[in-house]
């Protein structure tokens, strides 16, 4: 709709400005709830730079995956144009997982405990993200008349002149309501494993049914499914099982750095 | 001690590094990356000694970082409506 805002000599890019300005909001909503919650807020954000870069990594890898049989016949502006986006919401959490493991176990601290609070504010950092997305026009809808389709005009990569549906603003909305579920979830207690639990399996869900509305072309579709609806799927099952093991259990256990000791060379 | 200082001094110098980037075009993807860094190595310097300097290394990456996301998506967008107002060669 408007991917790039220009501010006199200055030309910004509303993609990575929404981006900025979701990491900077829920950095910002991340410091009451960590102190709800009773967790070190300066550990909590340190958790989240170390599962950010984890997550940019792993987004970008599942993108490599999803559009590997077209790499070949990339031009050299495609190649130019993969640096900056071709990011996938699934590969991001997976290696955002992996970060935040390693940030734990390299300071010994109880990851799922740490956790908690970061599962609760994401959805808050991701819907602007999303709305970043309408903005720069990408991750677009289907075809859908007016009143719920929006025609774009200056989009460099969603079809211009064509209504499309914002699935774009639908997932922002779901996302907040999301945020606004996990904030009441949490408001009496402290329980990582089913808040977890319950950010996947609500998110793995909306997800399942948004993708049925995208229409943007490079996602990897097999059997008729997008790569985010196979993850969607494999994730559903495992969320359910987080809410209704309770707080314990091998993940809790597993996942808790805080009395390990790194094994010494004899 | 002496090593959470040389983390903290290295975290600092990259950041203001990654923050001169955003000001040579495409130079704001090796920002991005020399911020990551510096952000890195900052948390690490705090987490082994709190230090004004490795403060100011983690604060001046994430500014860095934030800049150069913004600055490098403009460019390469850019770059893309350029090649857009290209007349097509058939």
């Amino acid at each position: 709709m408007y991917p790039l805002i220009h501010l006199g000599p200055i030309t910004l890019g509303t993609y990575g400005l929404m981006i900025c300005l979701g990491v900077a909001l829920a950095a910002l909503a991340l410091i009451p709830v960590c102190r709800r919650l009773g967790q070190s807020t300066q550990d909590a954000l340190f958790m989240a730079v170390y599962a950010l870069v984890a997550a940019a990594v792993g987004s970008k890898l599942l993108y490599l995956f999803t559009v590997l049989p077209q790499l070949p016949d990339y031009t050299g502006e495609q190649w130019a144009g993969l640096l900056s986006g071709g990011w996938v919401f699934y590969g991001g959490l997976l290696g955002a997982v992996g970060g935040a493991v390693l940030y734990c176990r390299q300071f010994h601290l109880d990851t799922l405990a740490l956790v908690e609070p970061v599962v609760v504010v994401l959805p808050l950092g991701h819907a602007i993200g999303r709305v970043g997305c309408f903005m720069a026009g990408c991750c677009y809808g289907c075809p859908c008349p007016p009143p719920w389709g929006i025609t774009l005009r200056n989009s460099f990569i969603a079809p211009n002149d064509i209504p499309l549906f914002p699935v774009q603003l639908a997932e922002a909305a779901a996302l907040l309501l999301l945020f606004a579920a996990l904030v009441l979830f949490t408001r009496r207690h402290s329980h990582p494993q089913r808040t977890l639990g319950l950010y996947v399996t609500i998110y793995a869900m909306a997800r399942f049914f948004l993708e049925m509305l995208r229409y943007d072309a490079d996602r990897g579709v097999w059997l008729g499914l997008s790569t985010s609806q196979w993850i969607s799927l494999a994730l559903i099952p495992l969320g359910i099982a987080l809410l209704c093991r309770g707080e314990s259990g091998f993940l809790r256990k597993k996942l808790n750095f805080a009395d390990w000791a790194p094994k010494k060379n004899q | 001690m002496n090593n959470s200082k040389n983390l903290a001094t290295a975290s600092l110098v990259l950041g203001i590094i990654s923050v001169v980037c955003v000001f040579f075009g495409y130079g704001a993807l090796l920002g991005i990356v020399l911020g990551i860094i510096g952000l890195i190595l900052g948390i690490n310097a705090k987490k082994a000694a709190p230090s004004g300097m490795a403060t100011a290394g983690i604060v001046l990456s994430i500014i860095a970082i934030a800049v150069c996301a913004i600055g490098f998506i403009a460019c390469v967008a850019c770059v893309g409506m350029l090649a857009a107002s290209l007349p097509a060669v058939s």
